[in-house]
This record gives structure tokens, sequence and C-alpha cells, in this order.
């Protein structure tokens, strides 16, 4: 599929907020990036606004405070998708079609069940949390991520294994959860099969706590994928930083403020896989 | 309701008032009954208009009034003030209305505006501070701009005060800052605008009336810009946006006047409720309408409710209205007529439109789930008609209702000139003095607010509030935004504020404030290209507080036009005044400034060990005003007043170097003198400093090193630039030492004074506010 071709669909309800800086990351790769309601999916709307998932190639959930995230965060925005378009969204990632979840749009594939997989795959039900950041508070801050996946997620084929990010955070519900029993299992588990995909770690590469790992995540988790490599869920935001200039430090580096950032790898990743497989 | 003042009318709810007969204790009751709130000649003018015109008014009627000649809405007491030296400094808006628009480039502009929402934020704070931020952003929203950028200067009263000191009914400062900025965070980060720079200042004098100001920057397109009056005869009246309810009724009438301990329990109503989940997708519906040309004008709903905005509406538009208020979608039974006509519930615009995009304008709304319904007409004429049930209930002449006679306060001046005091300078322990310094509320770090907020949301924001190294970032002194992604065109946004100064002279606090913008933006390598404001003051009825007033307003307008600043918009806060006294006099400014390659923005920490400091402005050993003054206590209020001419210039030559990329990192000197700014820019760059303050004369070391003299910067500069910029500034830049190592080090002439590692400094400085709120 040519690059000009490949077209991308940022999935929006209200207080869905980060719709714009998603959109213009992909834009910047130079595939099409469409903001779609999810109205337009269920045919809520009229005939002009009518989408279809078939029409694309790519779905991004992007972060915000969908619904007001008032409950759980994610969870009505899941239970709505799951309403309406679950059965379409687990073909569409049948099909070996990407879906990145980002911030609230990690959440929500939480909520839906998508994510974390660990081989218990099946229904749509949910099998871990984001819990309430650890400092109870919503922080907006830095982050240094660190790739541990071994090849399975194609959100990642352009970064070595062991690379750091520099991508930053935005939430008050990110502590990834398991059931406390089942805790270390989990972890093993996610592991074994490259689920695992980024984890937080300190300016220096070390696995670290608060405020580096700034939810109190378990086991310093920052983004999943599920069983099939296509899905890929993370609290930072790599669209954030597609631009150097968006970095933190950007004025103390020796990178030109108009180069690509970090954050660039992981949609480019995305973007190679869909050029090349679809 | 009393018998003989009251006369059911055929409308339920309606009531006729018989005010034609009544004498000046008869309407003093009338006020009192119908919490009008407006005095004795207004109502006498009221009378007098409803004797022309040879009926009685309904109760409707008279609320209209009484919401439209507020203070809050009419702007009676400042108004001919602010026409004397402010309007003229709109003549280089593209546009002004709710909000002041200005060229950004030949195709786009972008908007701005602040507003205060003091009085709710004493009495809800975090409702308060919500709605404060969801008002502006309406406010920006109207013009057709999109809201972009907020920022909240914030002021407070002493956080450890003792809680049975305050006057009852006065929430403690603690609580009241906690709330204010868990509201900001949680309205601002769920409408999805980043909040990107403001301010927090904390005095005994804010005790009992906390200040929250709410700015907004806005970004568009020139062809998109939308007017705020009405446009056309044979117009649709659309109202889009939340439920109208019975919350903030008489939200005006409330923030004319002062609060007293009563206020919490009565005025509790008179708060309005913010809904961040509904404003987010009006954002999306009004902009898409606006890009497709759908919206003739438009006009957000705040103060005064609908009452207001058809009102004014009418009047700039020189058109007539008629309303059918059966037509408001409501969120409650049981509401009469007047109530939802002044209601200020949230999250409402009111837009015109053509007849025949009627059914479009509707539909954008129905996709994005938003409620909207035609509530009315625009006719020829100059009046307003409501009507409930098919009978007219309101017919007012507009000039007559928005029109509020204007008041000229008298004035009583103050002696202006400062007093040495106590000198503690010389006495006091440096490294004690310092490090107090670094850790008082005024200075310390304010990551624990920044952090909060989403200051990033958009993918905009270049330059953030803390900036750095990741993990280290520091203080900036303003914030960038690349608007457009095919541009690397910029805005800079910054707050400032001077209100101890202002509270010795008023005139030279507003000259201060608009110096200290100016410094702010042009630190980051930005041109200051225009500015706007909230003025707080206590009550104006006080000829001396008028006085304060006057003489503010007087020195913004001349330092704004010495600084060559537009002044589009602007905002006026009075009766901040309660039993504990006034507030201090705070000009509160947030200031805008072009970027012209937002590659080359300077931020303030530093690069590299190695380089050279530069002080920048004179050297200035005037310690009045400052934190140090107030740290200890000295009441020594002599400080070094602006000189325009002056700043004009330096700013100008600093501009000049940044853009040519001559200064690796620069800080404005501003609270806490020359040591802090160096101490955050260490701090930023995780490199330390050593100073040398022997350069700066003779004098104290403590009033060399923490005097917050006007128009001064510190910069970073490789040694390879030092003769260009020693050349570009000649005596006006002052070597103070150079960058190394992991400490603080400050010496005189060589002479070590001072020792401290970055880390346990930095300590200090950071967890000052986290130590107290937790």
């Amino acid at each position: 599929m040519n690059r000009n071709e490949i077209a991308v669909a940022v999935l929006r309800i209200e207080g869905t907020n980060m719709e714009d800086e998603a959109a213009a990351a992909f834009i910047s790769s130079g595939v099409r990036a469409e903001m779609v309601h999810l109205k337009q999916l269920e045919g809520r709307c009229t005939q002009a606004r009518r989408r279809s998932l078939q029409d694309y190639s790519m779905i991004v959930i992007p972060g915000g405070f969908s619904a007001g995230d008032y409950v759980r965060a994610g969870a009505i925005f899941a239970s709505r998708i799951k309403a309406s378009i679950g059965k379409e969204l687990l073909s569409f990632v049948d099909e070996g079609k990407p879906v990145l979840g980002i911030c609230n749009g990690f959440q929500v594939l939480v909520e839906l069940g998508m994510l974390p997989s660990g081989g218990e795959k099946g229904e749509l039900l949910p099998r871990a949390a984001l819990g309430t950041n650890m400092s109870c508070r919503y922080e907006c801050r830095p982050a240094f991520l660190k790739n541990v996946n071994r090849g399975h997620c194609i959100f990642t084929s352009m970064i070595p294994e062991g690379a750091v990010l520099s991508i930053p955070t935005a939430h008050g519900e990110g502590k990834m959860t398991f059931p406390p029993s089942r805790s270390e299992k989990w972890i093993r588990k996610l592991e074994e099969l490259d689920e695992m995909v980024f984890r937080y770690v300190d300016d220096r590469g070390e696995y670290a706590g608060y405020p580096w790992n700034p939810n109190g995540s378990a086991y310093n988790i920052a983004g999943v994928t599920d069983d099939t490599g296509f899905v890929l869920g993370m609290m930072p935001h790599p669209e954030r930083t597609y631009w150097r200039y968006l970095h933190t430090d950007w004025t103390r580096t020796d990178m030109p403020p108009d180069s690509h950032g970090d954050g660039m790898l992981i949609i480019e990743s995305a973007v190679r896989y869909v050029e090349s497989h679809l | 309701m009393t018998e003989e003042y009251f006369e059911a009318s055929n409308v339920p709810d309606v009531w006729i008032v018989r005010i034609r007969e009544a004498g000046e204790e008869d309407l003093e009751r009338i006020d009192r009954i119908l919490s009008l709130g407006m005095s004795a000649e207004e109502l006498i003018m009221v009378r007098n208009y409803f004797r022309e015109k040879g009926r009685e008014p309904t109760d409707i009627e008279l609320q209209s009034v009484a919401q439209a000649w507020s203070e809050h809405c009419s702007y009676k007491t400042s108004k001919p003030v602010l026409r004397r030296f402010i309007f003229p400094l709109s003549r280089r808006a593209f546009a002004t209305g709710d909000a002041g628009v200005m060229e950004f480039d030949s195709e786009h502009v972008y908007s701005l505006k602040m507003e205060s929402h003091n009085h709710p934020s004493a009495i809800e704070p975090y409702g308060g501070a919500g709605t404060g931020i969801g008002g502006i952003v309406r406010d920006i929203l109207c013009m057709g701009t999109r809201p972009s950028a907020l920022v909240d200067p914030i002021f407070f009263g002493n956080l450890d005060i003792d809680a049975s000191i305050l006057p009852p009914g006065t929430k403690h400062p603690k609580y009241l800052f906690s709330g204010v900025v868990a509201g900001i965070r949680d309205y601002g980060n769920r409408i999805g605008v980043p909040t990107v720079s403001g301010g927090v200042w904390f005095d005994s004098r804010y005790n009992a009336s906390c200040l929250v100001n709410a700015g907004c920057l806005g970004f568009g397109a020139k062809q998109d810009v939308t007017r705020n009056s009405l446009v056309e005869e044979g117009d649709v009246l659309i109202l889009a946006g939340g439920y109208t309810g019975k919350d903030g009724i008489h939200g005006v009438n409330f923030a004319s006047r002062i609060l007293t301990e009563q206020s919490h329990e009565e005025d509790r109503g008179a708060v309005q409720l913010g809904d961040p989940i509904t404003k987010e997708p009006l954002i999306h519906a009004v902009m898409e309408l606006a890009e497709e040309h759908k919206i003739k004008s438009m006009k957000d709903l705040g103060g005064g409710g609908l009452s207001a905005v058809v009102g004014e509406m009418s009047l700039s538009g020189s058109l007539a209205a008629e309303i059918d208020i059966d037509s408001v979608h409501l969120r409650e039974r049981g509401m009469k007529p007047w109530e939802i006509w002044v209601s200020e519930s949230q999250e409402r615009m009111l837009i015109s439109a053509d007849r025949r995009d009627l059914e479009h304008v509707l539909s954008v709304f129905d996709f994005w789930d938003v409620p909207a319904s035609r509530i009315g007409t625009v006719h020829k004429g100059k009046g307003i008609v409501v009507r409930c049930g098919g009978t007219v209930i309101l017919d007012l002449d507009t000039a007559f209702v928005v029109k509020a006679p204007e008041c000229i306060r008298p004035v009583k001046s103050r002696s202006v000139s400062g007093r040495r005091g106590k000198q503690a300078d010389a006495r006091v322990d440096l490294a004690e003095a310092a490090e107090r310094l670094i850790s008082d509320i005024n200075v310390c770090s304010r990551d624990w607010i920044v952090h909060m907020y989403d200051y990033e949301v958009g993918g905009r924001t270049a330059v953030k509030p803390l900036h750095g190294s990741a993990g280290f970032q520091s203080h900036g002194d303003a914030s960038v935004l690349k608007p457009m992604p095919e541009s690397w065109r910029g805005l800079a946004v910054s707050a400032s504020a001077q209100p101890w100064i202002a509270s010795v002279n008023p005139y030279q606090g507003s000259l201060h404030a608009v110096d200290e913008l100016c410094r702010n933006l042009v630190a980051v390598g930005a041109r200051p290209d225009a500015l706007t404001n909230c003025l707080n003051f206590g009550n104006p009825e006080n000829p001396e507080i008028m006085w304060e007033f006057h003489e503010s307003v007087r020195g913004l307008a001349e330092a704004a036009d010495a600084m060559g600043l537009a002044v589009p918009s602007g905002n006026v806060s009075f009766y901040n005044d309660r039993e504990m006294g006034p507030i201090l006099p705070t000009v509160s400014l947030m200031g805008v400034g072009i970027v012209e390659d937002v590659r080359k923005s300077v931020t303030s920490d530093i690069k590299r060990k190695d380089s050279l400091l530069y002080l920048i402005g004179a050297a200035d050993r005037r310690l009045g005003c400052s934190e140090f003054a107030r740290l200890f206590d000295t009441g020594d209020t002599l400080f070094t007043p602006v000189d325009l001419k002056r700043t004009s210039r330096l700013c100008g030559a600093m501009c000049s170097l940044a853009s040519a990329g001559m200064l690796l990192s620069c800080h404005d000197i501003s609270q806490g003198g020359l040591f802090t700014s160096a101490a955050e820019m260490a701090f930023g760059g995780n490199i330390g400093i050593d100073i040398d303050i022997g350069s700066l004369g003779t004098g104290s070391a403590a009033s060399r090193l923490f005097s917050e003299g006007p128009t001064r910067w510190l910069a970073e500069v490789s040694p390879e630039n030092q003769k260009a910029v020693e050349m570009a500034l000649g005596t006006d830049a002052t070597p103070v030492g150079r960058t190394s190592g992991m400490d603080i080090t400050v010496a005189d002439g060589g002479r070590m004074l001072y020792t401290q590692s970055l880390e346990v400094l930095r300590e200090k400085w950071h967890s000052a506010l986290w130590d107290r709120m937790g």
C-alpha cells in the first residue's frame, strides 16, 4: 500500500481532546489521518458524515477525557464501542490492521479487554486496570521509556531492543494494575509472550520509582501489546514528541529542532508496517 | 410578595411592579425584595423611564435593567477612566469585542482576553475557577478563534495563617489555593486547552479576598473572525450549549459588591456550575460553523445571562431582538421567566444566523450532541421584546437598558514617596538570606502546580512553562506556542503583576508590571505585541481605592504605549474588599509576543559549563518592596522607578541578540533578585554557577544580590560571543560570573561569600510548596 493511500482514523467522542496532535503526527508521516466521531461509525449521523471501519487501515484512539472520565477513565468510551462497533474492531485487528491507544485510548483498550491479552484473549472483558496514580495526582511530565519488546510488536520495529525514548506523560490514572494474587504471573506471562513493550526508566536508563515511574505502574509498565502484536496501548504520548522541538530539552541538545523526535519512531514503525503488509 | 408593590400579570410567575408612584423608601424596599442591587439614583431613573412610558414595569424588566447596570456588566465606574487612557490603545487591533484580535501574519490572527472570577472563587474555589476558565474560553470562541492556551494568574493570602484570625465566613487560603488549582486543572485539562503560563502570588492582604484571573489565547484565520453584534433583520437567534438552570442567578450583582459573612450561605446560588464535557463539543461545533461561515455573529452568555447578551448584541448592531422565552432549553422545571432571562448557567452561546441556514446550524449542533434551540428573531428597530406564551413580558429600549449611567467617583490621593525602613541587608547572614529567599513561598518552585496542568495538549507548546533537562526543568519566563504546522512563526505568552510596588505607588506598579511582562517575552526571544489585563481593586466607593485605580490605569496606558503594546481587551474587578481591608491594588497582565522563528527560542536553563554570565541592565542596590524586604520585615519601600525609554531600548537590544543566537540562556531578574535568577537557571540545566558581584559596585552583598530593580536580565553567553555581546550592549552588560561544576557560589571581587551544592539548594527551592500542600 502506498503511503499516501493509507488512511488512519483518529477516533473520538465528547471529551476526547488530543485528536489534533495525534492526527498531526500521522499527517507528518505522510499518511492521511481523519478525525472520526464514534457516531459516524455507528451511523448516528447524516449520510454525508457516515464512515465505516473498512475505510481505514489503522485506528488511533487518542488521549483526553472521553465523556469526562467521571467514572473509571475510558470506561464509558469502551462500553459505547462495545455496544456498537466492538465486533468490527476485533475483526479489524484480525485482518492485521494496527490499533494504537494513547493515554485515554490505552485506558479504553484495557476497559474493552483488548489489552493486555497474556494468552487470555476472548471476551471483551477487562483483565487489568489502569488505576489512579500512586501520587493521587494528575500529572503532566516528561518520561523515559525503554523498549523491552523483542520484535513481536509492529509499533517498535524501528526501535532497537533496550533503546530509551523520551516521551512525555499526562494522566491521572495510569498505574498498570493486575489482580493482586496474579500480578507476578501476569508480568511473567507478558514477558514470555513478548507482549510487554515499554517500561519507565530514569534519565540514565535505569528502572526507578516516582517521578520517573510517574504513576507507580506494576513493573514500571508503560505500554503493552496483544497476542497479534498489532495493538499497542501506552500511557505516554508519542505524538507529543513527533518533532524534536516538542521535547522538553530541545534547546539544550545538538539535534536540530526541526528534525524528528523520539515519538516519530513508534508512528513510523506502524506506518511502515501498513505500507509493506496491507 | 408584598401586595402593595406587586400585582399578578396575565402570565404565571410574571409580576407587575408598581413603581411609578413609589417614593424613595418604597423603591429601596422593592430593590431589596427583588435583590436588584441598584442605587437610589438608579432606581429613580428607572421609575422616571416607566413614568414616561406610561405603564408599570414587570419584574423581568426590572431584573433586566439591574443586570445591565451592575458594575460587572456596565463598567460604569471604570469606563470613564478606561476611555481616557486605555481605549485608544486598541487601535492596532484587527478586531475588538469579547476578546481582542491581533494580526499574526497576513492570513492569521490571534486573540487574547483575561477575566477575573474572584467572587465566585472565594465562595466555591473549585467551581469558581473552573467556570472562570469556561467563560474566558467562550470569549475567545465567539471571535471565531480557537482557544489555544490558558494563562492563570492567581493570588492568595498567607497559607500558614491561623484560621481563627480570618473574618467569619472566610475560607482558609490553603483551601482556596488547592481548590482553585484543582478547578483550573480539571476544567482546562478536560477541554483540552493547555495551561501554559500564569503565576501565584501570596500576601496577607489577599487573606479575605483571593483573586482568580483566567486568561485565554486564541488562534484563527482572518476570514473566520466573527462579530459580536446583530447583523441583519430577519436573522434567527439560536441558543446553543448547556441547559439553562437556576445556577448563577444574580451572579453579576454579587460580583459588584463586597462579600459578607453571610455570602457563603446566601450567595451560593449566584455561583455558576461548569461542565467541561459540554464545552468541549461546543468548541468543535462552533468552530465548524465559524469555518463554514454559517455564523453571522455570536456572543457568549456570561454575567447577566441572556438578558445581557441580547441587550449588548442588539445595542452594538443597532437592531432589535424578539425572544420567545419558552423556547429556551431548561435544566429544571419551575423556572420563572425572569430567572431564565438572567440565569448565568454555563457553556452557552447565542448565535445569529441566516434564516436559511437554521436547519444546517441545528444539525451541526445535533451531530456534536450539543443542545441548541432557535429562541428568537432579529428585527429592525432598537428594542428588546420578550414573549412568554405569546404575551409580551418585556419591552424595553435597548439604549436605556444597556447603557448604564456612568459614575464619576471621587478620588483621593496618597503620598507615593517610599521610605527606607530598617536596613537589614548589611546585617543579615548571606547564606541564611539566600536560602530563606529561594524557599520563600513567593519565589519557590511552582512545579507542584504546573505538573497538574496539561501544558502541552494540542502538541503546539514548543517552550514549556517548566523547561530544561527532563527531571530538572526550571521556571522559564514565557511559554512559546507554534500554532501552525506549516510555519515556524510562534507566539510567546507570559503573565506579570507587581502588587507590592503598586501598593506604594500604583502608577509605578503598572510600569513595573509592563516592564516585567516585556522582560519575560524578550527573554525567550519574542517581540512584545499586545497585552490584556485584569484590574483587581477594592471598593471604588472609597476615594483612595478609586485613586489607586486611576493611577494604575494611567501607568498601564503610558507603559503599554511606550512599549508599542496594543491593549485590545481588558477586564475590571472591584469590591475585592472585606473586613480585613482591601486587596493590594493588583494589575494582572497577560502578554503576547511574536516569535519570528520558534527554532531560535531562548530558554532559561544553563546550557553548558565555562560560559560567561552577564547582568543586562543596571546594577541596582535598592531593596524596597522586594521579597527580601518582606522576608526580613524591613518596611523598606524605596524602589527604583521604571524608565520606559530605557525599557524600550533594552528590550529591543535583547530581542536582536536572541534572534542572532547570541544568548545560550536568559532569565529575567524579578522576585528574589539576581541570586534567584541565577539559581533557577542552574537548576534547569543541572550545571553550577559562580557569581561574582564585585563588578556591580559597592554596597552590601545582599542589596546587590537580592535587589529587584526593573529592566534587568541574566544571560549566559559562550566565550566566542563575548565580544559581540559586549559590543552590542556596551555598559548595559556587566560580567557577573561563569558556569561551572555542580555548586552555586557567590563571591565579591574574588572573596568567597557563599557556597552551596546545586542539589541542596534545588531541594530547598523545590520542596517548599510540596511541604505545605502535600
